[in-house]
């Protein structure tokens, strides 16, 4: 029927006006329903905590760790937080921001103007880590987060807004390379395998320094989208480097497994492998298995370090009970993420009663904070929010089934290495 | 150069295996299925998980993996599809992507988010120098398993009843009806057969490479490119297209890593315009 | 006069009083910030910027039958031109709406040749074409940061939030009230034709690729400007950001789940997948991906024509019980249950 239709009745304006004002209605009543649902309150006696992590896509496995060890520290304080000297009970709220930096920020505004949470606590990924604060800042609030390293946290949020519980990326290699370049032969060739990502090539310009340093070429650097799937043509132009000392992963847990698989798979052999920061995922391991002989690693946090708290005499009693709740071994981001509440409650214990989170004060009490014995090691933070530390030690696989043991820095060594790695 | 061409090749193989089955439903039962990459990676996990929960030989794995596969996809059929195909392609695309979600997430649930892996011990050689590559020998087992179950493919359709009443059914619909075949049936069998080879290439792709459940999107896309440049509906054009597609992609990543994407789109695109049909199209007849 | 027949008679009358129940409507969501805190209002630009984005889709898709499914390049070139066109040259967020729109319009035009192609071959040209503007947005400098080792753009808010807010609200009036009018016109009905038999309707004088590209240059421009305004509401651009495939299967999924080719279905849909969301989010929070999924298979499984069809088929009911005489089939063409395949 391509004929204008026939009108049947002309309805009167009023019926019109009716028809809009119902619509409206509908939408008006659809979006304050779940708003009273969820209403939630800022109740005294009750410290909200509120949080957003990827918990669906590709940062799926480490959002869950950070989840648990949210849970854990709830737990070790048998859910209770000492604000301004009276105890009050933790009530978290955790919301699935997928990575998306837009969904981050919506859920950070839900957060705050929403559910009226008294603490943020950031989220994991540099973009999604940015547009959080963006909100936060936006309030004139202070968060404390781990999930991004990147210097632009600093440039944007530094000091302010962010107070960042993790080293720059940037430091990330600083452990395995100086452990490799103290090696004989000494090393001198290395490729570098980049991914497309701002934070990748701020930890591959760390590299790039430490070779400048210490005299090493880098012969090669292959630079990777971000979604990329296959990674024999990587491994491939590796080996069309001719024989390399040294192959760096820049990338993450997946990139880590896919490279050693097709550089083994196709007979490249370079003298050390390190996987990047990634290497300690309890699924690179598993997925390896005998391959895993010789990788190293960089982490800025392992068991065996000899940080203790007031709950737990060492890391290790920490790492095992936190076995026995979960299942599993806690990586870096586990204890990065029990820290989080950590500072907040260091910083919040003698708070002014009156109103314990007003930001000015928090701001100044996390810029003052000074702990020497924590879970992750002493916490104060400089001028930008970041927390003074500047090197990410090196572990190395070794032993069958391979177990992991600090090779860098050489006050905290436990083993002296193998260098070169036995082949695939 | 050769190096390329060898290695894309033997990656070529997979990819065809997983856009048989995407070519075939295509073709018969006219509907592009965007859980076919859901189905490819549901066959990896469960082989592995046979494999290495059960103790099962990776053969005996590799057969319950992909036969469960084809068992999803006809459950997809019957359930789901057979409701819709008869609307606009579109309806059945949504639904197939509603149908990838939940599988993805049931998967993620039942067995995690983790990327797994299937390690074998083949007794092999590491591999053998054919000129100055290095071909791995696990690689061209997995590339000759392909082309034996494609062959075992071709005579399925070719040579038996069902294959038959397959190939009535995607040339003609209506007459295939009036000579007493059940459309129904038959669009079951055509998702089990496209499932089984779907959990085929995903029970050989998990002994490679590690596979988790939100890898699917990747797989669907990628059997789109391959049957593109092969031709929609045909098999032949789907093995061809899927070895062309494997250089091609190798290619890109070797020579241009950063713009790698770019490249494969653009040339899919080139074959959109100046080639519709791909290399080995039947025509016409199947561009809905 | 009940809600039925005025439900009925708003959608078969003319197009003026179509656009006053748009102009009531809207004039009632403005009010909102009145009542709002900053986090529905933030919520509510999401549903608008949803909403605009499937409307545009729906002409294209739902109304003219080809479905694209690399729309999200035009958002995600409207992005672009806002980001780079406002960090870069300083230029005034008017001024990149227009530029946004008008990239997207003209990049639109070039896909001319592949209109010849039918269904999928047209929605896969579209990936294509998104796929390989994401990799060169992503790599070319000029589009890449504004230093060398940038990827993404940083822009201040140019406006407060409730600024955004009636933007947005006013472009989803313009959008909206746009495909109201170009369904209604010679372009609607030339589309009508296209998607019930494009053969038949070339055969009988319709210029058909004049006129699909008119539709998809109309159906690219909105989506280019709210691109362009949405790049200083998100603060940061990126590649990652705007260019998402979850863009464009957002844009099918709520015209699909309020009811394609309908003009009423993506603002419905739009409506009602975002409370799905909130509540799934709020309250399941390791499931809400599975509700999402197992929503989107029951309603294109049960009913096709989504919910603007189940709303449409109830008016119909009830007009007929209240009618002994059968009335013949609603005239103009808003189909009432879902569009079977030519």
């Amino acid at each position: 029927m391509l004929d204008r239709a026939a009108i049947p009745r002309r309805p009167s304006r009023r019926a019109v006006l009716k028809g809009g004002v119902l619509g409206a209605g509908a939408l008006a009543v659809g979006v304050a329903l779940p708003r009273i649902a969820g209403a939630a309150g800022g109740a005294d006696g009750v410290v909200h905590i509120g949080a957003s992590l990827p918990l669906t896509g590709p940062y799926e496995k480490v959002s869950r760790i950070c989840k648990d060890a949210f849970d854990f520290w709830t737990r070790t304080y048998d859910g209770k937080m000492v604000v301004a000297g009276r105890e009050r009970a933790v009530k978290w709220t955790i919301y699935d921001d997928e990575n998306n930096a837009s969904r981050a920020a919506q859920l950070t505004e839900k957060l705050i103007s929403d559910d009226k949470v008294d603490l943020v606590v950031g989220t994991y990924g540099t973009d999604t880590v940015l547009a959080q604060g963006a909100i936060v800042r936006k309030h004139g609030r202070v968060f404390v987060q781990a999930g991004a390293s990147s210097i632009r946290v600093d440039e944007e949020l530094g000091g302010h807004t962010a107070f960042t519980a993790n080293g720059r990326v940037g430091t990330y290699c600083a452990g395995a390379m100086d452990f490799l370049a103290s090696r004989t032969p000494k090393p001198k060739k290395l490729g570098l395998v980049i991914m497309d990502d701002p934070v990748y090539h701020e930890i591959g310009q760390g590299v790039k320094d430490k070779c400048k340093q210490h005299g090493i070429d880098v012969v090669t650097e292959v630079v990777l989208p971000m979604n990329v799937q296959d990674l024999r043509p990587t491994a491939l132009k590796l080996r069309g480097a001719g024989q390399l000392d040294i192959v760096y992963n820049t990338g993450w847990d997946v990139i880590c497994i896919k490279l050693a698989e097709e550089m083994s798979a196709i007979g490249v052999n370079p003298k050390a492998f390190v996987g990047g920061h990634l290497t300690t995922s309890p699924v690179v391991k598993e997925t390896l298995g005998s391959k895993m002989q010789g990788i190293i690693g960089s982490t800025v946090w392992l068991p065996q370090f000899k940080y203790r708290d007031d709950k737990y005499a060492s890391a290790q009693e920490f790492a095992e009970k936190f076995k026995a709740t979960y299942g599993y071994l806690p990586t870096y981001q586990a204890a990065f993420s029990y820290i989080l509440p950590y500072i907040y409650q260091q910083a919040l214990r003698e708070a002014d009663p009156q109103d314990p989170f007003n930001p000015k004060t928090l701001r100044d009490r996390l810029s003052r904070l000074d702990l020497k014995d924590t879970i992750w090691g002493p916490v104060s933070f400089d001028e930008r929010g970041r927390i003074r530390r500047d090197a990410a030690p090196a572990v190395q696989w070794t032993g069958d089934p391979a177990a992991a043991v600090i090779v860098a820095p050489a006050d905290m060594a436990e083993s002296a290495g193998v260098y070169p790695k036995p082949a695939w | 150069m050769e190096d390329v061409l060898v290695y894309g090749l033997l990656r070529g193989g997979i990819y065809a295996l997983a856009a048989f089955g995407f070519s075939l439903v295509l073709g018969v039962i006219g509907i592009v299925n965007f859980a076919h990459g859901a189905l490819v990676v549901f066959g990896g996990l469960l082989t592995q998980y046979l494999a290495v929960k059960f103790g099962v030989p990776y053969a005996a794995a590799m057969i319950g993996g992909a036969l469960g596969t084809g068992l999803l996809g006809a459950v997809i059929q019957r359930l789901f599809v057979a409701r819709t195909f008869t609307l606009e392609p579109l309806m059945v695309l949504v639904q197939t992507f509603g149908i990838a979600t939940v599988v993805t997430e049931l998967g993620t649930l039942g067995w995690g988010s983790e990327e797994r892996m299937l390690r074998l011990k083949t007794g092999l050689p590491p591999g053998f120098m054919l000129g100055d590559t290095f071909v791995p020998s696990f690689d061209l087992v997995v590339f000759a398993v392909s082309l034996v179950s494609a062959a075992v493919l071709f005579v399925v359709l070719g040579r038996t009843e069902f294959g038959r009443a397959i190939r009535a059914c995607r040339d003609n619909r209506e007459s295939a009806q009036l000579s007493g075949i059940n459309l129904g049936r038959t669009f079951e069998k055509t998702m089990f057969l496209s499932g089984t080879w779907a959990g085929l290439a995903g029970a050989m792709f998990v002994t490679l490479s590690p596979v988790a459940p939100y890898m699917h999107f990747s797989w669907t896309v990628d059997s789109f490119l391959v049957i593109t440049i092969g031709g929609l509906g045909s098999m032949l054009g789907a093995l061809v297209g899927g070895l062309v597609f494997g250089v091609l992609s190798f290619g890109a990543s070797f020579y241009a890593p950063t713009i790698a994407p770019a490249i494969t789109f653009g040339v899919l695109l080139v074959f959109l315009v100046f080639r519709p049909q791909g290399l080995l199209g039947a025509g016409p007849a199947i561009r809905k | 006069m009940n809600f039925v027949s005025m439900a009925y008679a708003i959608r078969t009358g003319p197009v003026r009083n179509q656009l006053l129940c748009l102009a009531v409507f809207l004039l009632v969501v403005a009010l909102c910030p009145l009542v709002m805190n900053d986090y529905w209002l933030r919520l509510m630009v999401f549903v608008f910027v949803n909403i605009g984005l499937a409307s545009s889709w729906n002409l294209i898709g739902g109304f003219g039958g080809y479905a694209s499914f690399g729309h999200g390049v035009f958002f995600g070139v409207g992005a672009f031109a806002g980001a780079v066109g406002m960090v870069r040259f300083g230029l005034p967020l008017p001024a990149v709406m227009v530029i946004g729109g008008a990239l997207s319009a003209a990049l639109a035009a070039l896909f001319v040749p592949v209109f010849r192609q039918k269904g999928l071959y047209f929605a896969l040209s579209t990936l294509a074409v998104m796929l390989v503007f994401e990799t060169v947005l992503q790599r070319w400098t000029f589009t890449r940061g504004l230093r060398s080792y940038d990827l993404g753009w940083t822009l201040a808010p140019s406006l407060p939030l409730e600024g955004f807010f009636y933007l947005f609200l006013g472009l989803l009036g313009l959008i909206v009230g746009s495909i109201i009018v170009v369904v209604r016109s010679k372009i609607g009905y030339a589309l009508h034709a296209i998607r019930k038999d494009e053969v038949l309707a070339s055969s009988i004088g319709v210029r058909t690729t004049k006129y699909k590209a008119i539709t998809f240059m109309i159906s690219a421009a909105w989506p280019g400007v709210l691109g362009a305004a949405f790049a200083p509401f998100l603060a940061y651009v990126s590649v990652q950001s705007v260019f998402d495939v979850s863009i464009t299967l957002n844009m099918i999924l709520i015209t699909i789940f309020g009811g394609a080719g309908t003009v009423i279905g993506p603002i419905v849909g739009g409506i009602a997948l975002s409370i799905i969301d909130q509540i799934a989010w709020g309250n399941f929070l390791e499931y809400h991906r599975l509700i999402y999924g197992a929503l989107i298979v029951a309603i294109t499984t049960l009913h096709p024509g989504g919910l603007a069809s189940v709303f449409w088929g109830w008016v119909e009911r009830r007009r007929s019980a209240a009618k002994p005489v059968p009335r013949p089939s609603a005239p103009g063409h808003p189909p009432t249950s879902a569009p079977r395949r030519a």
